[in-house]
Protein backbone atom coordinates (compact mmCIF):
# COMPACT_ATOMS: atom_id res chain seq x y z
CA UNK A 1 0.00 0.00 0.00
CA UNK A 2 1.99 3.51 -0.84
CA UNK A 3 0.43 6.69 0.74
CA UNK A 4 0.76 9.05 -2.08
CA UNK A 5 1.82 12.44 -2.38
CA UNK A 6 -0.31 15.24 -4.11
CA UNK A 7 0.36 14.90 -8.16
CA UNK A 8 2.28 18.11 -9.76
CA UNK A 9 2.78 16.96 -12.81
CA UNK A 10 0.01 16.90 -15.55
CA UNK A 11 -0.70 12.92 -16.77
CA UNK A 12 -0.56 12.81 -20.86
CA UNK A 13 -3.65 10.89 -21.43
CA UNK A 14 -4.18 9.90 -25.17
CA UNK A 15 -7.21 9.75 -26.98
CA UNK A 16 -9.96 7.08 -26.79
CA UNK A 17 -10.09 4.90 -30.16
CA UNK A 18 -13.23 3.21 -28.96
CA UNK A 19 -13.87 0.66 -25.82
CA UNK A 20 -10.59 -1.31 -26.37
CA UNK A 21 -7.51 0.89 -26.53
CA UNK A 22 -4.86 -1.13 -26.94
CA UNK A 23 -1.90 1.78 -27.34
CA UNK A 24 0.70 -0.75 -26.45
CA UNK A 25 -0.02 -2.71 -29.43
CA UNK A 26 -0.03 -6.25 -27.39
CA UNK A 27 -3.44 -7.66 -28.36
CA UNK A 28 -4.12 -9.61 -31.27
CA UNK A 29 -6.65 -7.95 -34.12
CA UNK A 30 -8.74 -10.56 -33.57
CA UNK A 31 -8.74 -9.98 -30.02
CA UNK A 32 -9.40 -6.20 -30.18
CA UNK A 33 -12.22 -6.74 -32.70
CA UNK A 34 -13.67 -9.63 -30.19
CA UNK A 35 -13.86 -7.15 -27.07
CA UNK A 36 -14.67 -4.09 -28.76
CA UNK A 37 -18.00 -5.56 -29.68
CA UNK A 38 -18.86 -7.31 -26.44
CA UNK A 39 -17.96 -4.01 -24.56
CA UNK A 40 -19.87 -2.14 -27.17
CA UNK A 41 -23.04 -4.01 -27.08
CA UNK A 42 -23.11 -3.36 -23.09
CA UNK A 43 -22.53 0.18 -23.29
CA UNK A 44 -24.98 0.68 -26.11
CA UNK A 45 -27.88 -0.24 -23.87
CA UNK A 46 -29.80 2.08 -22.36
CA UNK A 47 -27.79 2.69 -19.13
CA UNK A 48 -25.83 0.25 -20.13
CA UNK A 49 -21.73 -0.26 -18.02
CA UNK A 50 -19.10 1.66 -19.91
CA UNK A 51 -16.24 -1.38 -19.38
CA UNK A 52 -12.99 0.60 -21.00
CA UNK A 53 -9.99 -1.49 -21.36
CA UNK A 54 -6.18 0.40 -22.02
CA UNK A 55 -3.08 -0.73 -22.32
CA UNK A 56 -0.03 1.33 -22.02
CA UNK A 57 3.84 0.69 -22.51
CA UNK A 58 4.80 2.80 -19.58
CA UNK A 59 3.53 4.02 -16.85
CA UNK A 60 6.01 7.23 -16.98
CA UNK A 61 6.89 7.08 -13.35
CA UNK A 62 3.21 7.89 -12.31
CA UNK A 63 1.51 6.00 -9.98
CA UNK A 64 -0.89 3.62 -11.78
CA UNK A 65 -3.80 4.84 -9.64
CA UNK A 66 -2.94 8.18 -10.19
CA UNK A 67 -2.95 7.33 -14.64
CA UNK A 68 -5.94 5.03 -14.33
CA UNK A 69 -7.77 8.45 -12.65
CA UNK A 70 -6.29 10.78 -14.84
CA UNK A 71 -7.78 8.93 -17.74
CA UNK A 72 -11.20 7.83 -15.94
CA UNK A 73 -11.94 11.44 -15.32
CA UNK A 74 -10.66 12.62 -18.64
CA UNK A 75 -12.71 10.15 -20.58
CA UNK A 76 -15.59 10.28 -18.27
CA UNK A 77 -16.17 6.54 -18.06
CA UNK A 78 -19.33 5.28 -17.98
CA UNK A 79 -22.89 7.07 -18.33
CA UNK A 80 -24.14 10.59 -16.86
CA UNK A 81 -25.88 10.16 -13.17
CA UNK A 82 -25.44 6.58 -13.84
CA UNK A 83 -21.59 6.97 -13.19
CA UNK A 84 -21.19 2.86 -13.98
CA UNK A 85 -18.05 3.01 -15.80
CA UNK A 86 -14.79 0.55 -15.13
CA UNK A 87 -11.65 0.73 -16.00
CA UNK A 88 -8.98 -2.09 -16.77
CA UNK A 89 -5.87 -0.63 -17.58
CA UNK A 90 -2.32 -2.82 -18.34
CA UNK A 91 0.73 -1.22 -17.84
CA UNK A 92 3.13 -3.54 -19.83
CA UNK A 93 6.77 -2.16 -18.85
CA UNK A 94 5.75 -1.52 -15.66
CA UNK A 95 4.13 -5.09 -15.06
CA UNK A 96 0.81 -3.54 -13.45
CA UNK A 97 -2.57 -3.68 -13.41
CA UNK A 98 -5.62 -1.88 -12.44
CA UNK A 99 -9.42 -1.94 -11.75
CA UNK A 100 -10.69 1.20 -11.93
CA UNK A 101 -14.39 1.65 -10.67
CA UNK A 102 -16.94 4.49 -10.83
CA UNK A 103 -18.73 5.63 -8.12
CA UNK A 104 -21.95 3.58 -9.79
CA UNK A 105 -20.03 -0.08 -9.96
CA UNK A 106 -18.67 0.36 -6.32
CA UNK A 107 -21.43 -2.03 -5.11
CA UNK A 108 -21.51 -4.79 -7.65
CA UNK A 109 -17.16 -4.58 -8.08
CA UNK A 110 -16.44 -3.85 -4.82
CA UNK A 111 -12.36 -3.30 -4.25
CA UNK A 112 -12.29 -7.00 -2.74
CA UNK A 113 -13.60 -8.67 -5.60
CA UNK A 114 -11.61 -6.57 -7.98
CA UNK A 115 -8.48 -7.75 -6.08
CA UNK A 116 -9.28 -11.27 -6.54
CA UNK A 117 -10.38 -10.90 -10.54
CA UNK A 118 -6.70 -9.61 -10.76
CA UNK A 119 -5.25 -12.20 -9.04
CA UNK A 120 -6.96 -15.51 -9.64
CA UNK A 121 -8.37 -14.23 -13.68
CA UNK A 122 -6.08 -11.79 -15.06
CA UNK A 123 -2.27 -12.08 -13.24
CA UNK A 124 -1.61 -16.09 -14.17
CA UNK A 125 -2.27 -15.43 -17.57
CA UNK A 126 0.13 -12.23 -17.84
CA UNK A 127 2.86 -14.14 -16.21
CA UNK A 128 3.10 -16.24 -19.41
CA UNK A 129 2.48 -13.25 -21.47
CA UNK A 130 -0.35 -14.12 -22.84
CA UNK A 131 -2.09 -10.49 -23.33
CA UNK A 132 -5.21 -12.06 -24.95
CA UNK A 133 -6.36 -14.63 -22.83
CA UNK A 134 -5.68 -12.22 -19.78
CA UNK A 135 -7.99 -9.33 -21.12
CA UNK A 136 -10.48 -11.79 -22.04
CA UNK A 137 -10.62 -12.87 -18.80
CA UNK A 138 -10.55 -9.53 -17.05
CA UNK A 139 -13.77 -8.37 -19.42
CA UNK A 140 -15.75 -11.63 -18.28
CA UNK A 141 -14.76 -11.29 -14.92
CA UNK A 142 -15.86 -8.05 -15.06
CA UNK A 143 -18.68 -7.77 -17.35
CA UNK A 144 -20.05 -10.47 -14.83
CA UNK A 145 -20.06 -8.21 -12.09
CA UNK A 146 -21.30 -5.38 -13.55
CA UNK A 147 -23.51 -6.31 -16.62
CA UNK A 148 -27.49 -7.44 -15.99
CA UNK A 149 -26.41 -11.14 -17.36
CA UNK A 150 -30.16 -11.56 -18.70
CA UNK A 151 -29.64 -8.81 -20.91
CA UNK A 152 -26.28 -9.70 -21.89
CA UNK A 153 -27.39 -12.95 -24.09
CA UNK A 154 -29.54 -11.05 -26.02
CA UNK A 155 -28.58 -10.10 -29.63
CA UNK A 156 -30.35 -7.04 -30.39
CA UNK A 157 -29.45 -3.47 -29.30
CA UNK A 158 -32.81 -2.48 -28.32
CA UNK A 159 -35.27 -3.80 -25.20
CA UNK A 160 -37.58 -4.22 -27.15
CA UNK A 161 -37.81 -4.96 -30.94
CA UNK A 162 -39.69 -2.41 -33.02
CA UNK A 163 -41.95 -4.58 -35.25
CA UNK A 164 -43.71 -5.51 -31.90
CA UNK A 165 -44.38 -2.01 -31.03
CA UNK A 166 -45.30 -1.18 -34.08
CA UNK A 167 -47.28 -4.22 -34.27
CA UNK A 168 -49.07 -3.26 -31.22
CA UNK A 169 -49.91 0.02 -31.77
CA UNK A 170 -51.55 -0.88 -34.96
CA UNK A 171 -53.83 -3.24 -33.68
CA UNK A 172 -54.84 -0.72 -30.56
CA UNK A 173 -55.34 2.09 -33.32
CA UNK A 174 -57.30 -0.60 -35.35
CA UNK A 175 -59.66 -1.15 -32.53
CA UNK A 176 -60.06 2.29 -31.36
CA UNK A 177 -60.70 3.62 -35.06
CA UNK A 178 -63.45 0.43 -35.07
CA UNK A 179 -64.63 1.76 -31.55
CA UNK A 180 -65.11 5.59 -33.07
CA UNK A 181 -66.71 4.47 -36.27
CA UNK A 182 -69.15 2.52 -34.39
CA UNK A 183 -69.76 4.93 -31.68
CA UNK A 184 -70.55 7.70 -34.44
CA UNK A 185 -72.44 5.76 -36.86
CA UNK A 186 -75.07 4.16 -33.58
CA UNK A 187 -74.43 6.31 -31.09
CA UNK A 188 -76.64 8.89 -29.56
CA UNK A 189 -76.68 11.79 -31.68
CA UNK A 190 -74.73 14.77 -29.17
CA UNK A 191 -73.62 17.61 -31.40
CA UNK A 192 -69.69 18.22 -30.40
CA UNK A 193 -68.68 14.78 -29.97
CA UNK A 194 -65.67 14.95 -31.83
CA UNK A 195 -63.32 12.04 -32.23
CA UNK A 196 -60.49 14.30 -32.33
CA UNK A 197 -60.26 15.14 -28.86
CA UNK A 198 -59.25 11.55 -27.37
CA UNK A 199 -55.92 11.79 -26.96
CA UNK A 200 -52.97 8.67 -27.99
CA UNK A 201 -52.05 7.25 -24.41
CA UNK A 202 -49.17 5.62 -26.34
CA UNK A 203 -47.77 9.62 -27.54
CA UNK A 204 -45.13 8.57 -25.09
CA UNK A 205 -44.07 4.86 -25.71
CA UNK A 206 -43.82 2.93 -22.99
CA UNK A 207 -40.79 0.94 -24.57
CA UNK A 208 -37.25 2.00 -24.99
CA UNK A 209 -36.66 1.89 -28.61
CA UNK A 210 -33.35 3.94 -28.31
CA UNK A 211 -30.40 2.66 -29.37
CA UNK A 212 -26.79 4.39 -29.80
CA UNK A 213 -24.82 3.83 -32.78
CA UNK A 214 -22.18 1.69 -31.47
CA UNK A 215 -19.14 2.68 -34.19
CA UNK A 216 -17.44 6.03 -35.66
CA UNK A 217 -19.54 8.24 -33.25
CA UNK A 218 -18.88 6.31 -30.00
CA UNK A 219 -17.90 8.65 -26.77
CA UNK A 220 -17.70 7.64 -23.24
CA UNK A 221 -21.43 8.90 -21.15
CA UNK A 222 -20.00 11.31 -19.06
CA UNK A 223 -19.45 9.11 -15.82
CA UNK A 224 -17.19 9.84 -12.33
CA UNK A 225 -14.85 7.99 -9.74
CA UNK A 226 -13.89 8.19 -6.63
CA UNK A 227 -10.77 6.22 -7.16
CA UNK A 228 -12.20 2.88 -6.09
CA UNK A 229 -10.86 -0.28 -7.62
CA UNK A 230 -7.89 -2.45 -6.92
CA UNK A 231 -4.36 -2.52 -8.02
CA UNK A 232 -2.03 -5.61 -8.55
CA UNK A 233 1.58 -6.83 -10.14
CA UNK A 234 2.78 -9.56 -12.06
CA UNK B 1 -27.54 69.95 -14.81
CA UNK B 2 -28.06 68.67 -11.76
CA UNK B 3 -30.38 66.41 -12.60
CA UNK B 4 -27.95 64.51 -14.62
CA UNK B 5 -24.87 64.13 -12.05
CA UNK B 6 -27.87 62.89 -9.53
CA UNK B 7 -28.29 60.16 -12.20
CA UNK B 8 -24.97 59.46 -12.68
CA UNK B 9 -24.30 58.74 -9.44
CA UNK B 10 -27.25 56.34 -9.10
CA UNK B 11 -26.56 54.06 -11.74
CA UNK B 12 -22.82 53.61 -10.20
CA UNK B 13 -24.24 53.25 -7.02
CA UNK B 14 -26.68 50.48 -8.54
CA UNK B 15 -23.22 48.92 -10.51
CA UNK B 16 -21.66 48.64 -7.29
CA UNK B 17 -24.49 47.16 -5.28
CA UNK B 18 -24.53 44.85 -8.26
CA UNK B 19 -21.16 43.52 -7.68
CA UNK B 20 -21.03 43.40 -4.54
CA UNK B 21 -23.66 41.33 -4.10
CA UNK B 22 -22.76 39.44 -6.75
CA UNK B 23 -18.93 38.49 -5.51
CA UNK B 24 -20.63 38.24 -1.90
CA UNK B 25 -22.81 35.29 -3.17
CA UNK B 26 -19.72 34.04 -5.33
CA UNK B 27 -17.26 34.08 -2.18
CA UNK B 28 -19.97 32.30 -0.24
CA UNK B 29 -20.58 29.26 -2.82
CA UNK B 30 -17.01 28.78 -3.39
CA UNK B 31 -16.83 28.59 0.18
CA UNK B 32 -19.26 26.31 0.42
CA UNK B 33 -17.85 24.45 -1.92
CA UNK B 34 -14.79 23.71 -0.16
CA UNK B 35 -16.73 22.63 2.97
CA UNK B 36 -18.75 20.02 0.88
CA UNK B 37 -15.24 18.61 -0.43
CA UNK B 38 -13.67 18.55 2.78
CA UNK B 39 -16.82 16.56 4.27
CA UNK B 40 -15.99 14.23 1.33
CA UNK B 41 -12.40 14.02 2.58
CA UNK B 42 -13.45 13.19 6.12
CA UNK B 43 -16.16 10.39 4.94
CA UNK B 44 -13.02 8.36 3.30
CA UNK B 45 -11.35 9.04 6.51
CA UNK B 46 -14.33 7.30 8.48
CA UNK B 47 -14.23 4.77 6.02
CA UNK B 48 -11.13 3.58 6.36
CA UNK B 49 -11.73 3.93 10.92
CA UNK B 50 -14.64 1.37 10.21
CA UNK B 51 -12.41 -0.94 7.63
CA UNK B 52 -9.04 -0.80 10.24
CA UNK B 53 -10.88 -3.97 12.72
CA UNK B 54 -11.46 -5.42 9.84
CA UNK B 55 -7.79 -5.91 8.83
CA UNK B 56 -6.56 -6.13 12.83
CA UNK B 57 -8.99 -9.40 13.25
CA UNK B 58 -7.51 -11.22 9.81
CA UNK B 59 -3.78 -10.48 10.74
CA UNK B 60 -3.66 -11.05 14.73
CA UNK B 61 -4.08 -14.46 14.32
CA UNK B 62 -0.57 -14.51 12.44
CA UNK B 63 0.42 -11.82 14.59
CA UNK B 64 -0.15 -12.50 18.01
CA UNK B 65 3.71 -11.69 19.10
CA UNK B 66 3.34 -7.80 17.68
CA UNK B 67 0.95 -6.72 20.66
CA UNK B 68 2.50 -3.48 20.38
CA UNK B 69 1.35 -2.66 17.06
CA UNK B 70 -2.22 -3.12 17.76
CA UNK B 71 -2.15 -1.04 20.88
CA UNK B 72 -1.13 1.68 18.62
CA UNK B 73 -4.05 1.43 15.97
CA UNK B 74 -6.20 0.87 18.67
CA UNK B 75 -5.73 3.88 20.23
CA UNK B 76 -4.79 5.70 17.15
CA UNK B 77 -8.94 4.81 16.42
CA UNK B 78 -9.82 6.62 19.58
CA UNK B 79 -8.30 9.42 18.87
CA UNK B 80 -9.65 9.72 15.85
CA UNK B 81 -12.82 8.99 16.78
CA UNK B 82 -12.60 11.39 19.78
CA UNK B 83 -11.41 13.89 17.67
CA UNK B 84 -14.58 17.11 16.92
CA UNK B 85 -12.54 20.18 14.64
CA UNK B 86 -11.50 19.97 11.89
CA UNK B 87 -8.12 20.50 12.62
CA UNK B 88 -8.12 17.99 15.36
CA UNK B 89 -9.89 15.42 12.55
CA UNK B 90 -6.90 16.25 10.33
CA UNK B 91 -4.42 15.28 13.12
CA UNK B 92 -6.08 12.28 14.49
CA UNK B 93 -6.32 10.87 10.78
CA UNK B 94 -2.51 11.43 10.28
CA UNK B 95 -1.57 9.38 13.65
CA UNK B 96 -4.24 6.47 12.12
CA UNK B 97 -2.56 6.51 8.86
CA UNK B 98 0.90 6.47 10.51
CA UNK B 99 0.18 4.02 12.98
CA UNK B 100 -1.76 1.95 9.83
CA UNK B 101 1.45 2.19 7.49
CA UNK B 102 3.74 0.21 10.31
CA UNK B 103 1.47 -2.14 10.64
CA UNK B 104 1.36 -2.91 6.88
CA UNK B 105 5.41 -2.48 7.10
CA UNK B 106 5.47 -5.69 9.87
CA UNK B 107 2.61 -7.62 7.68
CA UNK B 108 5.57 -8.01 5.12
CA UNK B 109 7.73 -10.06 7.18
CA UNK B 110 4.90 -12.44 7.15
CA UNK B 111 4.46 -14.34 3.76
CA UNK B 112 2.11 -16.63 4.91
CA UNK B 113 -0.05 -13.68 6.21
CA UNK B 114 -0.26 -12.33 2.50
CA UNK B 115 -1.62 -14.99 0.68
CA UNK B 116 -4.34 -15.75 3.27
CA UNK B 117 -7.40 -15.12 0.77
CA UNK B 118 -9.41 -12.67 3.65
CA UNK B 119 -6.39 -11.12 4.90
CA UNK B 120 -5.80 -10.05 0.88
CA UNK B 121 -9.49 -9.02 0.46
CA UNK B 122 -9.32 -6.13 3.38
CA UNK B 123 -5.76 -5.44 2.09
CA UNK B 124 -7.52 -4.51 -1.12
CA UNK B 125 -10.72 -2.50 0.46
CA UNK B 126 -7.88 -0.73 2.23
CA UNK B 127 -5.70 0.45 -0.08
CA UNK B 128 -9.10 1.06 -2.43
CA UNK B 129 -9.84 3.45 0.80
CA UNK B 130 -6.62 4.83 1.41
CA UNK B 131 -6.66 5.70 -2.90
CA UNK B 132 -9.85 7.46 -2.89
CA UNK B 133 -8.72 9.06 0.33
CA UNK B 134 -6.18 10.54 -1.73
CA UNK B 135 -8.71 11.46 -4.55
CA UNK B 136 -10.70 13.20 -2.19
CA UNK B 137 -8.14 15.30 -1.04
CA UNK B 138 -7.25 16.11 -4.15
CA UNK B 139 -10.56 17.57 -4.99
CA UNK B 140 -9.93 19.34 -2.07
CA UNK B 141 -6.83 21.21 -2.83
CA UNK B 142 -8.62 22.20 -6.39
CA UNK B 143 -11.52 23.60 -4.72
CA UNK B 144 -9.68 25.06 -1.99
CA UNK B 145 -7.50 26.93 -4.21
CA UNK B 146 -10.32 28.07 -6.20
CA UNK B 147 -11.79 29.93 -3.27
CA UNK B 148 -8.56 30.89 -2.37
CA UNK B 149 -7.84 32.90 -5.59
CA UNK B 150 -11.44 34.44 -5.98
CA UNK B 151 -10.87 35.61 -2.48
CA UNK B 152 -7.22 37.44 -2.69
CA UNK B 153 -7.86 38.48 -6.75
CA UNK B 154 -8.62 42.31 -6.70
CA UNK B 155 -11.01 43.22 -6.02
CA UNK B 156 -12.67 40.91 -4.59
CA UNK B 157 -9.70 40.97 -1.79
CA UNK B 158 -11.63 44.37 -0.61
CA UNK B 159 -14.98 42.67 0.76
CA UNK B 160 -13.18 39.15 1.47
CA UNK B 161 -11.88 40.57 4.74
CA UNK B 162 -14.43 42.79 5.67
CA UNK B 163 -17.05 39.72 5.43
CA UNK B 164 -14.86 37.26 7.42
CA UNK B 165 -13.92 35.05 4.36
CA UNK B 166 -10.21 33.49 5.11
CA UNK B 167 -8.06 31.32 3.56
CA UNK B 168 -8.52 27.77 3.54
CA UNK B 169 -5.60 25.12 4.50
CA UNK B 170 -4.84 22.74 1.58
CA UNK B 171 -3.14 19.41 2.33
CA UNK B 172 0.84 19.63 2.52
CA UNK B 173 2.39 16.93 0.20
CA UNK B 174 3.99 14.25 2.81
CA UNK B 175 1.14 13.19 4.86
CA UNK B 176 2.82 10.82 7.03
CA UNK B 177 4.80 14.21 8.54
CA UNK B 178 1.43 15.67 8.48
CA UNK B 179 0.54 18.31 11.00
CA UNK B 180 -2.70 20.59 11.04
CA UNK B 181 -2.19 23.84 9.64
CA UNK B 182 -2.96 25.91 12.66
CA UNK B 183 -6.05 28.47 10.39
CA UNK B 184 -9.23 29.60 11.33
CA UNK B 185 -11.72 28.11 9.87
CA UNK B 186 -14.93 30.00 8.77
CA UNK B 187 -18.11 27.90 9.97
Amino acid sequence: MRVFSQQAVAIEVKSYEGLVNDFAQVLSPETETQLEEKLQQEASRQNGAELAVITLSSLENQPIESVALAYFDQWQIGKKGEDNGVLLLLAIEDREIRIHTGYGVEGSLPDGMAGRIIRQGIVPYLQNEDYDSAVKSGVDNILAQIAHPEELSSSTNEDVPIWIVLLFMFVFFGIVGLFLYLIIKYGPKQPGLNSSNRTSPFSSTPFSTSSKSSSGSFSFGGGRSGGGGASGKW
Amino acid sequence: MKFKNKSIWLIALAVLVIWLVGSYNGLVRKSQEVDAQWSQVETQYQRRYDLIPNLVEAAKGFLDQEKEIFESIAMARQGYAGANTVEEKAEASAQVESALARLLVIMENYPELKSDATVAQVMDELAGTENRVNVERMRYNDTAKEYNTNAKSFPVVLIAGMFGFSQKPYFEADSAAQSAPAVNFRD
